[in-house]
């Protein structure tokens, strides 16, 4: 008896683990949302050029982040985590006269490994998958815009997915 | 043998003269006969039975007529509105002493009962008393008059058509005839036993009592003798009740009639030719003829052309509206003075406009004093509207930026809805309705320990056209329906972590159409369902995407009519 009830729990919490997916899920971005103001500046992200600020979104709100002027930058270390496959999604709104990139510095030795010019499109959902070598362990994601145009983020994140198709990057620490 | 011959001559020449003799007998001269009246009118219901609008206004036309047109004198008659039975008893007791008084005199008596009120089974109800039908019976037989003549519109209770009885396997009319019939009494009920009887708010009476007085009046008096005698009136009353019962919602009524008069012929209840003003319906006009005064309907006469009919009034204004065929109604107005017979002058009469949509049927079935009758007036439906998410760019924009809809477990939400119309034509009702159309929310979890939640709620208030018909007899109705008005959505944004609230209010337009049936067992209560499909464009958001709040609606409710 004692066997068959050992069995039944044994198969119940193997059940719960397989189909926990998501409790396995690594996040590289903090505050995906923009959702954390610390006064007028975002307190996840470091803005190392030009200004941001709060702007609605589709409730005025639901805030996103706007980048005001020619030229902004904005990043963020995620340390502590690594994967072969990052999935990263970012809502945006773009207009024709504004350029957006995403940018990856693996290990934040300050050497760029992969940019990434995001679409002119209006509030729609972004993705990319990007493969590496499972060798780093931190990244920096910088979002950088470039232009007089409207750029708008209401949404980022970085996550590991199952499976990247193509030559992952090779990635290194020149620090 | 011879000598026989002479006598037997003689004794037929006797016989024959004798027989002449008794055929030429006068009748009793009004001097020699004495009618008395009591007419009984009882609004108030017994237990379980609503007041009635009528009864005691019927009771007193009925006495009217019998004063102004009948031997009927006011003293010899006694009009009791809502008495107790001791009441009514004292006056049995009264009457009688008059009766035994006449017998005594030699003189002739009629007795003339009438009885407007709520009735069941074995009983008439005078409020919370009874009188039974044993009793009742009892006291008319020991009355010592030599003819007694009843009358019973025995009711219950209703709205526009009023269903009076009890029941109808329980109806007064039937059991009261069998059990009340005896040698020198007539008895006329307002119907069958299988059948209900009813009250009209256009009429301001009972169809039988309002036919009755219209027949008493000289619109029954078929041989034009200047009399109405009792097989008339029941004809009369018989025919035009049963007419303007067919088109209502309760259904036919017949009036009937047991005369146990032995030896006494026809009897003459009125004699409208004596009366001091009358008023004459030409005989080069046939059709229905709709008499009031004061908006109320006094007479109604469907009258053949080539015969003339003169009804008996009193002295005053009238208006006529007469229907000659189904596309000519005009309306006349006529002044009666005593001891004048006036005429209507047809050519004189205005024409009235026939109103589209009218239901035409049998002569005076149409006429314009029973517009509308054809089923009731008002009604009210209050339903549960089941229907299921609207998906929309306004839903869809809010799964792009991470929100999920919160209500999944039961993909369908309800509502109430109440709705109330008036019947504006035999097909057409309008109204309006007023309800909930949608409520929804839909979560996004942030990755810090917050959650943005958003819920709204629209609500409508709707102007509605339905187009109705009856089926299967009047069990079922089908109808389509059509209904434009304000709506107005209430959101709410929640963000937990800052307690943070945003509240906004939108107004737009609800636009809906739907088909039903509705099941109506009795003729103020059904059940109704219908499907349909709506839509109030309304809520929105900061980047100009609207929620349609579109979608199938199926309802299920309660209505009922009044």
């Amino acid at each position: 008896m004692q066997r068959l009830i050992s069995s039944i729990l044994f198969a119940a919490f193997a059940f719960l683990t397989l189909s926990a997916e998501d409790c396995g899920t690594q996040h590289f971005i903090e505050d995906s949302g923009f959702d954390l103001w610390c006064d007028e500046q975002l307190c996840a992200w470091e803005v190392e050029a030009g200004q941001v600020v709060q702007t609605p979104s589709w409730h005025k709100d639901d805030y996103a982040v706007e980048f005001v002027g020619d030229s902004v930058v904005i990043s963020q270390l995620s340390v502590g985590a690594r994967t072969t496959c990052l999935r990263f999604e970012v809502l945006a709104d773009i207009d024709d006269n504004a350029r957006v990139f995403l940018e990856m510095d693996f290990f934040d030795d300050g050497v760029l490994d992969y940019e990434e010019e995001l679409a002119h499109v209006r509030w729609e959902r972004l993705t990319f998958l990007v493969g590496t070598r499972a060798n780093w362990d931190s990244v920096r994601f910088t979002l950088r815009k470039e232009g007089p145009g409207r750029a708008r983020l209401a949404q980022i994140e970085a996550t590991d997915a199952a499976a990247c198709v193509g030559d992952p990057l090779e990635v290194e620490d020149h620090s | 043998m011879n000598n026989l011959i002479p006598i037997l001559v003689a004794l037929c020449l006797a016989l024959l003269f004798s027989s002449e003799a008794t055929a030429q007998a006068p009748e009793p001269s009004a001097q020699d006969l004495r009618a008395y009246a009591i007419v009984v009118g009882n609004n108030a219901g017994g237990p379980g039975q609503e007041t009635l609008r009528y009864a005691e206004a019927d009771a007193k036309r009925v006495l009217a007529v019998l004063s102004q047109l009948g031997d009927y004198n006011e003293t010899q008659s006694k009009l009791l509105l809502t008495p107790s039975p001791s009441e009514l008893w004292n006056a049995f007791e009264i009457v009688q002493a008059r009766l035994e008084e006449d017998k005594k005199q030699g003189r002739e008596s009629v007795l003339f009962f009438y009885y407007s009120g709520h009735a069941r089974s074995s009983a008439i109800d005078l409020g919370p008393l009874r009188i039974s039908l044993s009793d009742l019976r009892a006291r008319i037989e020991s009355m010592p008059a030599s003819l007694r003549v009843v009358v019973l519109d025995a009711c219950q209770s209703g709205a526009i058509s009023r269903v009076k009885g009890a029941k109808a396997a329980d109806d007064f009319s039937t059991n009261s005839i069998s059990s009340l019939s005896m040698t020198g009494l007539a008895i006329m009920a307002s119907s069958t036993g299988a059948e209900l009887s009813q009250e009209s708010d256009s009429l301001e009476g009972s169809y039988f009592t309002h036919h009755l007085v219209s027949g008493l009046r000289g619109a029954a008096d078929s041989n034009t003798d200047g009399a109405v005698s009792l097989q008339e009136v029941y004809d009369y009353a018989y025919h035009t009740t049963l007419l303007t019962t067919a088109v209502s919602a309760v259904g036919k009524q017949h009036a009937t009639l047991e005369t146990n008069l032995r030896g006494k012929g026809d009897v003459a209840l009125t004699r409208p030719s004596a009366a001091n003003a009358k008023l004459q319906l030409p005989d080069a006009v046939g059709g229905a003829f709709t008499v009031s005064q004061n908006q109320s309907v006094i007479a109604e006469i469907n009258k053949p052309k080539g015969h003339a009919t003169t009804v008996a009034l009193p002295a005053g204004r009238y208006s006529i509206l007469v229907r000659s065929s189904a596309t000519e109604i005009r309306k006349c107005s006529v002044k009666l003075v005593d001891r004048r017979t006036a005429t209507v002058d047809w050519p004189a009469c205005s024409k009235v406009a026939v109103v589209t949509g009218v239901r035409k049927g049998a002569p005076g079935e149409a006429s314009a004093a029973h517009f509308g009758e054809s089923g009731p007036q008002w009604g009210i439906e209050v339903g549960l509207d089941i229907r299921g998410p609207s998906k929309d760019a306004y839903t869809d924009r809010l799964e792009t930026f991470g929100y999920q809809r919160g209500t999944e477990f039961l993909n369908f939400e309800t509502h109430i809805q109440l709705k109330a119309y008036r019947r504006m034509g035999p097909y057409l009702l309008l109204g309006g309705s007023v309800g909930r159309l949608e409520t929804d929310s839909y979560y996004r979890h942030t990755d810090g320990a917050s959650r943005y939640s958003l819920k709204w709620s629209t609500w409508h208030a709707s102007a509605l056209a339905r187009i109705q018909k009856n089926g299967f007899g009047d069990l079922f109705q089908f109808y389509a329906e059509a209904s434009l008005g304000l709506s107005r959505a209430a959101s709410t944004l929640k963000e937990d972590e800052m307690n943070r609230t945003a509240k906004e209010t939108y107004y737009g337009a609800a636009v809906s159409g739907s088909v039903g049936v509705i099941l109506m067992p009795v003729s103020y209560l059904g059940l109704v369902t219908s499907v349909g499909y709506g839509v109030a464009p309304t809520l929105s958001n900061e980047l100009d995407d609207t929620h349609l709040g579109a979608g199938l609606i199926t309802n299920i409710g309660l209505r009922t009519t009044f």
